[in-house]
């Protein structure tokens, strides 16, 4: 008897691309919010906080995320909290992403030159105000196309999640698992592949134009 | 809350293994960012060629390369090659996915290190006298090599962590030995923190070696 791909292997797949599509929504908006405190953190001229923080996107950034799941999920294991590995999964990529965002949001912040934040204070500015109204918007403007760069990262590390065996599966999972049934990996695969082309190209065209709707305001604004 | 005992003891009777493992992620990084580097050397030159085939090929793996998850890559090696009647052991089909993958990052980075070298800078070392190999040379590779030292430095690290994607398919790289030594004595949060912890220190060696070099290479350090 052999086995071929059905509708609802399709299904199964399409639906595998929105699991990795939330993935990379819910870990990279909690991801995105916490590198940014951290990486305002290590620009305010605290050395506490400089070398703390330094430490945690270094070690971030040097272990592989698939130790990064089990360690988080273990730990929680032993720690008497067990949770879902879909969760723990959520999680550890958050923490996991903000390590890189840290790096991006503080070169961001280190683009603005001192002349112009000093310039904002001088004119009567609040810290908070020079930092919302003058460093955010443009420091983001520098660096927007490098945190697009980790997003496009964080949907394709998504695929790692599968080590937990978190349910329901992402794409690469749910590819594996038909694969498993029908024998067939390099069309699947094939497919699985041109899924995520599709989704990080859209990405990457949305980005694109978004900044270019930004540089057309600002040569009007000029 | 807290009511387990961990036990290292265990983890320090396999460290023989672990250091192996840890070698044998050594050796897939170093030999994944050398092929690597070459098949970018050649992609970057392709992707500015005038024969179209070339121009298509390097654009199509850069792009490949970039746009699909790593995993996906070891996947496509270990399992997809099959249909072609390909069989590779896991160790060649990780270190052949990875250096595909770091071929595409390494010829964008390079690509963007010779664009940091000005055209006028050649014409003006030909104008001084120099011949085209002695302007390539003393001119534009010094700045091409501090323009792309700390991507490539990045890129190495990259390349060891992916290599830990191996353990999915069954390479006993540091990843791998870890999950099958863990699944033996039941200590996994010992194993893998140790493992994290190699990790650590291999990450941490190779930037510091990566910055004497620089120290000493170019005048100022790497660019940033």
């Amino acid at each position: 008897m052999t086995y071929t791909f059905t509708t609802n292997d399709f299904l199964l797949m399409v639906q595998g691309a929105g699991i990795t599509f939330l993935l990379t929504i819910i870990a990279g908006v909690i991801g995105t919010f916490m590198g940014f405190l951290v990486g305002w953190a290590r620009t305010t001229k605290n050395a506490v906080f400089y070398y703390s923080l330094g430490a945690y996107v270094d070690i971030i950034r040097s272990i592989p995320l698939i130790i990064q799941f089990v360690l988080f999920n273990s730990f929680m294991a032993i720690a008497g909290y067990p949770m879902d590995p879909f969760i723990s999964g959520i999680i550890t990529l958050s923490i996991y992403i903000s390590g890189y965002v840290a790096e991006v949001v503080k070169a961001g912040i280190e683009s603005v030159p001192d002349v112009t934040r000093k310039a904002a204070r001088g004119l009567g500015m609040t810290y908070y105000q020079d930092f919302f109204y003058v460093v955010v918007p443009i420091g983001m403007r520098t660096v927007f196309p490098s945190w697009t760069g980790l997003m496009l990262g964080l949907m394709k590390d998504t695929s790692l999640i599968a080590v937990l065996g978190a349910t329901p599966p992402e794409l690469l999972r749910s590819s594996q698992i038909i694969i498993n049934r029908i024998q067939e990996p390099l069309m699947i695969l094939l497919g699985a592949g041109a899924f995520y082309f599709i989704m990080c190209y859209v990405i990457t065209h949305f980005a694109g134009r978004y900044e270019k709707i930004w540089q057309q305001k600002r040569q009007a604004a000029l | 809350m807290f009511e387990y005992t961990f036990q290292w003891r265990v983890v320090w009777k396999h460290w023989p293994q672990l250091l192996e493992a840890g070698l044998l992620t050594l050796q897939l990084t170093i030999l994944s960012i050398i092929i690597g580097l070459v098949i970018a050397s050649v992609l970057a030159v392709f992707r500015d060629s005038s024969n179209p085939f070339a121009k298509y090929l390097s654009v199509t793996w850069v792009a490949l390369a970039r746009n699909t998850p790593a995993l996906l890559q070891i996947y496509m090696a270990y399992f997809g090659l099959g249909a072609f009647g390909i069989h590779l052991s896991p160790y060649t089909a990780v270190l052949g996915a990875v250096a595909f993958n770091n071929a595409g990052y390494l010829a964008e980075i390079l690509r963007g290190g010779f664009s940091t070298v000005p055209a006028s800078q050649k014409f003006a070392a030909r104008g001084l006298g120099l011949t085209a190999t002695q302007s390539y040379i003393y001119i534009t590779l010094p700045q091409v090599l501090q323009a792309v030292f700390l991507p490539i430095v990045n890129q190495v690290i990259w390349a060891m962590l992916a290599t830990s994607l191996g353990m999915i398919i069954g390479l006993q790289e540091l990843t791998g030995m870890t999950t099958f030594l863990q699944s033996q004595t039941f200590r996994p949060f010992e194993f893998y923190f140790v493992a994290a912890c190699m990790y650590l220190v291999i990450a941490k060696i190779a930037t510091m070696l990566a910055q004497i070099v620089a120290a000493h290479m170019f005048k100022g350090g790497a660019d940033k």
